[in-house]
């Protein structure tokens, strides 16, 4: 497993943005958590980063609409943008992977999941 | 003179004839289409309704279950580890209720869309197998796959209901067995190959009789609602998986002998439901 990633979690609900770094961090993963779209393009602007955890029900900008603004963006090209949703339905599901989304990590997570994602 | 009177009177009626059918069709054919809104329009709705409930009770299940696994993964204090283990456990059994439930409103509106893809069989098979050894191995029962020689390598269903379906027979095979039991799931062709025949063998107790009839429908209420059989879940799981197979086209049963065990098994269309066919 690649260790030493830097990741970003997108997440409004804190509870829910905090977690996936709690099982990240002791593996060798930094972690940057943004509280919405705004927060997380400025970060971005300044740090290197490889892999997004989006969240996709956010107030102001959607993580739809976020990752479609990332993906049209030359200097995000590289990275990976997952997912990170309760949106599950199968018909939902089908919409994020066919909107530009990685892959797709359904709530509630289990360690096990969160980690296959980057083997 | 009365010749092209007459006629002039006989096209003249067949003209409003032909308007009052026109009228007729277009007015039905107004009131059909508005109908089918209707119908589109509330199927739309209860999809909305149910994907927002399927969201707002996942959203807090992450936050209940991450950090149940987290505290479990993080300590050595053997009372923090069981009683996170427990939390974990039983919030995983709400996860299901909640899919399973939302899956049958689903079906109940009639609002369930099935899709139809070629999948691999033997793949298939194998993941759910995978997905089930740990809690085979837990439980000390032995899990195999079995396949049958001529069985085709690709058939056309719902991936996804399929594979819904199969972890739901596993699950129960696994519950419901004896220690050192055995759990045999596997798939054969039909005899003249038009269909698959899936099924999961268990080594337990077998089903009770009185359960037997009811054992595809939901619960009833009884004499004594408040009466908890041994072992009896909220039986969502094979009310839910006979849906789904009649939907696909196929057909769900089983066959029981007590003390010996239990067998669930359905047949699948090879080539998918041409109901379905899109």
């Amino acid at each position: 497993m690649r260790a030493h990633l830097q990741m970003v979690v997108i997440d409004d609900n804190a509870t829910n943005r905090l977690l996936p770094g709690l099982f990240l961090r002791p593996l060798g993963y930094s972690v940057k958590e943004c509280d919405g779209a705004k927060e997380a393009l400025d970060w971005l602007k300044n740090n290197p980063c490889d892999v997004i955890l989006l969240d996709i029900s956010m107030p102001h900008i959607s993580g739809l609409q976020l990752c479609q603004q990332l993906r049209a963006d030359q200097r995000y090209q590289h990275l990976k943008i997952i997912a990170y949703t309760a949106h599950a339905m199968p018909e939902e599901v089908l919409l994020w992977e066919s909107s530009g989304f990685d892959k797709v990590l359904l709530k509630p997570i289990r360690k096990d999941d969160l980690l296959t994602l980057f083997k | 003179m009365i010749q092209a009177w007459l006629l002039t009177m006989v096209l003249m009626a067949v003209c409003v004839l032909m308007a009052y059918f026109y009228v007729q069709e277009r007015d039905r054919n107004r009131a059909q289409q508005i109908e089918i809104d209707k119908a589109r329009i509330s199927k739309r709705h209860v999809n909305d309704f149910l994907a927002s409930m399927s969201h707002h009770l996942r959203t807090p299940l992450n936050g209940v279950m991450g950090y149940a696994e987290y505290i479990y993964s993080s300590t050595r204090e053997p009372m923090i580890q069981f009683t996170s283990k427990i939390i974990l456990e039983n919030s995983l059994l709400m996860l299901h209720l909640v899919n399973g439930l939302l899956d049958l409103s689903k079906i109940q509106e009639g609002s369930l869309d099935l899709s139809q893809s070629d999948f691999d069989i033997s793949d298939m098979v194998e993941s759910v197998r995978a997905l089930h050894q740990v809690r085979a191995d837990e439980l000390k029962i032995s899990l195999h796959v079995s396949l049958a020689p001529n069985l085709p390598s690709q058939m056309k269903a719902d991936p996804y209901r399929v594979r819904q379906v199969l972890n739901n027979l596993v699950d129960n095979a696994l519950n419901y067995n004896r220690p050192q039991g055995k759990v045999t799931l596997s798939v054969t062709p039909s005899s003249n190959k038009h269909w698959v025949v899936f099924s999961v063998q268990d080594t337990g107790k077998g089903i009770a009789p009185e359960m037997q009839e009811t054992i595809f429908k939901r619960q009833q209420k009884s004499d004594n609602p408040f009466l908890l059989r041994p072992n009896e879940g909220a039986g969502l799981g094979l009310v839910l998986s006979h849906h789904l197979i009649n939907l696909m086209g196929g057909k769900l049963d089983y066959s029981t002998k007590a003390g010996e065990g239990s067998m669930f098994f359905f047949t699948l269309p090879l080539q998918g439901d041409a109901k379905l066919a899109t």
